[in-house]
């Protein structure tokens, strides 16, 4: 892994986790907690988005939670599918954000079902738990209850977490943006 | 003892088209101190960098030319920073820790670790501070950490880049005591410094450079000691400065008060930093605001500002209470400008920076543009309207953040260490800020930088307890 | 607190807390688990930890108990039949304990072994420079940039920003906030790789340590025991049962 994307990583899984602070400073009903997951994607590519999504997770088991380190496979799918997503260039607008975000939404809630469902008996203590919980009072089986609520909320919270990166990725000094894109430098030196 | 520990014969280095440094031809010898010096964006930090062997690695660049280290060493160079913080590699938990992080890279055997940690500790004057945890230390504590962490690699040279740009006088002189003591250690040093006082004292050799290219090549003393200085955008050191051009007169300052406390106390939870505190500044003044570190400048200014819980006293600006607005109506009267200005900036133009506090406090697009336009004229930075603020200098940076707080047209403005790292031409414009700040009400500026303090501020005030 | 984790190499809680998870979730039921919380508790009462580690576990055991209760008893399809809310009732407390036997044990670990040392176990044992520090590095930037978008805030709200009000102004304020928090971060990764790359830090290299972490003696075989104890289980499960 290059220099400049292995010393991001670890500002990106803070990013993930500060940003739930900020979030709650203005009170506004989303997680946003995976902003620093896309945008090394975005910036470095799917190995490194992927990195991301394991340490972050790593980062919140041992911080705050074991149960989090059941939810790596799915951090790793975050990183995975920006990094894949960054390399087409669809953070370079909002238009390419917002399907990168739901793609990003489908395929991570669907990730985290099976774990859901194995480890957690189907719903998680949190608000996609809840969500799953009213839909089994409703009688909705609870495979499709437990999908509904995943996709559901990671469609909405991936999407708003594509279109801040992208949004951000146009405040970066171009200096960054070059220094990012460019293939490994090598010093060309002459005598 | 005449070894070469680095070689350079540049011809060019360039970050893609962009050409930073020309025609460098320089050797360091065991034991040199060579000093760079410069005005902000002349090369300096490019020339560091070569010399260390990182361009091309870390720093994507292109190098034509030869850089060469013919006394060895893996890595060639060791490397002191200028920021204090950034510079922690976070492999280590505790300071001493963190200086063995070299050595373990260098995959040496633990008892060898130890002893380069030992020796490093003490000639960097950190032994004290060996078992303690960085983020407890301050600025000044850090920079010998990392002077400690620098001389663990035991490298032929050491590249040092502005290494007291961010500290107060007090740990400056305290680091420059720890390089003193290397001269004997046959390392040879590129010392990078915007403390002209400071090179001249250490530096055996001077390099001055200009747009970048050497601008001239010679002896501190007799570079240092010129006046009109080598390059006026560099200024000269104070004390050369004061020789030739005497103080300004300072002003009446015995206006009605734009500025009025009286017995304010403020702190945080468990800890009062402001007691019983009475002060005012006179309408048409700028007043410097000194005193030493954790005295409570920066508390003070916080607390006017509303961001600090006040627990006594009154604060009026313009004769305006402020004590029941919140922030940011208290933003329509005074603009405080913080120390570091990437903690506020985001837009994608120094013109749309500009304009984001006028039109958040309600002025509309085209009063706020004009506003705008003119403060960064005030500040030296009209032909930037169009950069992206990230691709300013630091320094460059920190005048944006002044304009953008002065286009909100605020009755007081209070500035956080508005000079630190900045050239005299730097200097010039943020002296510029204060003198059409006196039109528009007064100003203080939080400052270590006496020298700037007594010629461009009308008088001084002590904020906290003497001791 | 963790004074007696401190005396063994990370990597033996590690192997144990390994065994009591596997053993919760392969082991016979219902009374592996049972008894993998109970050691697990016991393990950080022990070492100090009971209280955070009894937090952890209840936070997640007891909603995933009452949620689970709640989806297969009260609202079955089948309607709340008086008759079957024991059987939901008991098979979600099978759920939980599984659950508060891992967290439990992982708790253990988590709460008792600094990160920073678990690391360094672990890279002494074969994990990469490049991953041990974006490990390390992440605990260490986390408080900083919480504090970084404190420093950030107050200094938005000096020019005007307000955080309070209607959803959309609040949302409008995200930007401005977000902004200069991430811009910064990715700003500063410049710095820290150079700093890396100035101290000499390759990401493949293998490094070595001031203070190697030691062995008590039998520990290694301990951990060889623990480690032969999870296999077994799985095998056990696997072509046995």
């Amino acid at each position: 892994m290059r220099p400049l994307a292995l010393a991001l990583i670890p500002r990106a899984v803070a990013i993930n986790l500060a940003l739930g602070a900020v979030v709650a400073t203005l009170k506004l009903p989303v997680y946003l907690d995976s902003v620093g997951t896309i945008l090394v994607g975005a910036l470095a590519g799917p190995v490194a988005g992927i990195v991301t999504g394991i340490a972050s997770n790593c980062v919140l088991g041992l911080l705050s939670q074991p149960f989090f380190f059941a939810f790596i496979p799915v951090a790793m799918v975050i990183g995975a599918v920006a990094g894949v997503a960054g390399r087409m260039g669809a953070f370079r607008s909002i238009a390419g954000a917002i399907p990168t975000g739901i793609v990003t939404g489908i395929l991570a809630g669907s990730t985290s079902v099976p774990i859901v469902i194995l480890v957690f008996g189907g719903a998680t203590p949190s608000g996609t738990g809840i969500i799953t919980v009213i839909l089994r009072t409703m009688h909705v089986p609870l495979n499709i209850a437990a999908t509904v609520a995943s996709v559901g909320v990671d469609i909405i919270d991936k999407t708003l977490c594509s279109v801040l990166v992208a949004v951000v990725l146009t405040r970066l000094p171009k200096r960054l943006h070059t220094r990012f894109s460019a293939t490994p430098a090598r010093a060309r030196v002459s005598p | 003892m005449n070894d070469i520990v680095a070689r350079l014969r540049i011809r060019r280095v360039s970050y893609g088209d962009a050409v930073a440094l020309r025609d460098v031809d320089f050797e360091v010898q065991a034991g040199e101190i060579v000093g760079i010096a410069g005005h902000v964006g002349a090369g300096k930090t490019t020339l560091a960098l070569a010399a260390a062997g990182l361009i091309g690695r870390a720093m994507p660049g292109t190098i034509d030319g030869t850089v060469e280290h013919p006394a060895g060493g893996d890595p060639p160079a060791a490397y002191v920073f200028a920021n204090p913080w950034t510079q922690l590699t976070e492999l280590g938990g505790t300071v001493e820790e963190e200086i063995a992080v070299g050595p373990e890279n260098q995959a040496l055997e633990s008892a060898v670790i130890r002893a380069r940690v030992d020796d490093a500790l003490r000639r960097a004057d950190a032994v004290h501070l060996a078992t303690r945890l960085p983020q407890e230390l301050s600025g000044g504590e850090l920079q010998r950490v990392a002077l400690a962490s620098a001389l663990a690699l035991d490298t032929p040279l050491l590249v040092l880049d502005e290494p007291t740009a961010q500290l107060d006088p007090e740990s400056a002189r305290a680091f420059a005591d720890a390089l003193r003591g290397l001269s004997d250690t046959g390392k040879g040093i590129i010392l990078v410094e915007q403390n002209l006082a400071l090179v001249r004292e250490l530096a055996t050799r001077l390099i001055v450079l200009a747009d970048g290219a050497v601008l001239a090549d010679g002896a501190p003393h007799d570079l240092l000691g010129r006046w009109p200085p080598v390059d006026p955008r560099l200024g000269a050191p104070a004390d050369v400065e004061r020789e030739h051009e005497p103080a300004l007169m300072r002003r009446p300052t015995s206006g009605a008060p734009l500025l009025d406390i009286a017995g304010l106390s403020a702190g945080y939870r468990d800890r009062e930093v402001l007691t019983d505190l009475s002060l005012s500044i006179p309408a048409g003044s700028a007043v410097a605001w000194v005193g030493r570190n954790g005295a409570g400048k920066s508390t003070l200014a916080k607390t006017i500002m509303g961001l600090v819980p006040r627990r006594a006293g009154t604060i009026s600006v313009g004769g305006i209470a402020m004590d029941s607005l919140p922030t940011e109506q208290r933003a329509r009267h005074v603009g405080l400008v913080f120390q570091d200005p990437s903690r506020q900036l985001f837009s994608r133009s120094v013109i749309d920076e500009a304009m984001f506090g006028p039109r958040a406090l309600g002025m509309g697009a085209a009063e706020a543009r004009a506003s705008a336009r003119e403060a960064l004229e005030i500040v030296g930075l009209s032909g930037a309207q169009q950069t992206h603020p990230g691709d300013l200098s630091p320094q460059a940076q920190r005048r944006l953040a002044i304009a953008a707080a002065m286009a909100s047209r605020p009755m007081l403005l209070i500035l956080d260490e508005p000079t630190a790292g900045q050239d005299a031409e730097g200097r010039g414009f943020i002296a510029r800020a204060l003198e059409v700040q006196r039109t528009r009400g007064a100003a203080a500026v939080i400052t270590h930088d006496l020298h700037f303090a007594s010629r461009q501020c009308d008088a001084v005030q002590r904020v906290g307890s003497a001791t | 607190m963790t004074a007696s984790l401190d005396r063994w190499n990370p990597l033996t809680p590690l192997a144990a807390s390994v065994l009591l998870v596997v053993l919760a979730y392969v082991g016979p039921q219902p009374w592996s688990p049972i008894a993998a919380v109970a050691i697990a508790i016991g393990l950080a009462l022990g070492s100090g930890a009971g209280a955070s580690v009894t937090r952890l576990t209840l936070l997640v055991a007891v909603p995933s108990w009452a949620f689970i209760f709640l989806m297969d008893g009260v609202f079955a399809p089948s309607g709340p039949r008086s008759a079957a809310m024991p059987a939901a009732a008991a098979s979600a407390l099978a759920i939980a304990i599984r659950l508060g036997a891992a967290i439990a044990a992982l708790g253990w670990v988590v709460v008792g072994v600094p990160p920073r040392r678990l690391t360094r176990a672990l890279a002494a044992r074969g994990l990469p420079g490049w991953a041990a520090y974006v490990i390390v590095a992440s605990l260490e930037a986390v408080p900083q940039a919480k504090r970084r978008a404190e420093e950030v805030l107050d200094a938005q709200r000096c020019r005007g920003l307000a955080v309070q009000g209607g959803l959309l102004g609040r949302a409008r304020a995200l930007l401005p906030l977000a902004g200069p928090l991430v811009v910064g971060l990715v700003t500063e990764s410049e710095e820290r790789a150079l700093a890396l790359e100035a101290r000499g830090f390759r990401p493949s290299r293998p490094r070595t340590a001031l203070t190697p972490l030691s062995d008590r003696s039998g520990e290694r075989q301990l951990r060889f025991a623990l480690w032969l104890a999870t296999m077994a289980l799985i095998a056990w499960r696997l072509f046995l049962r």
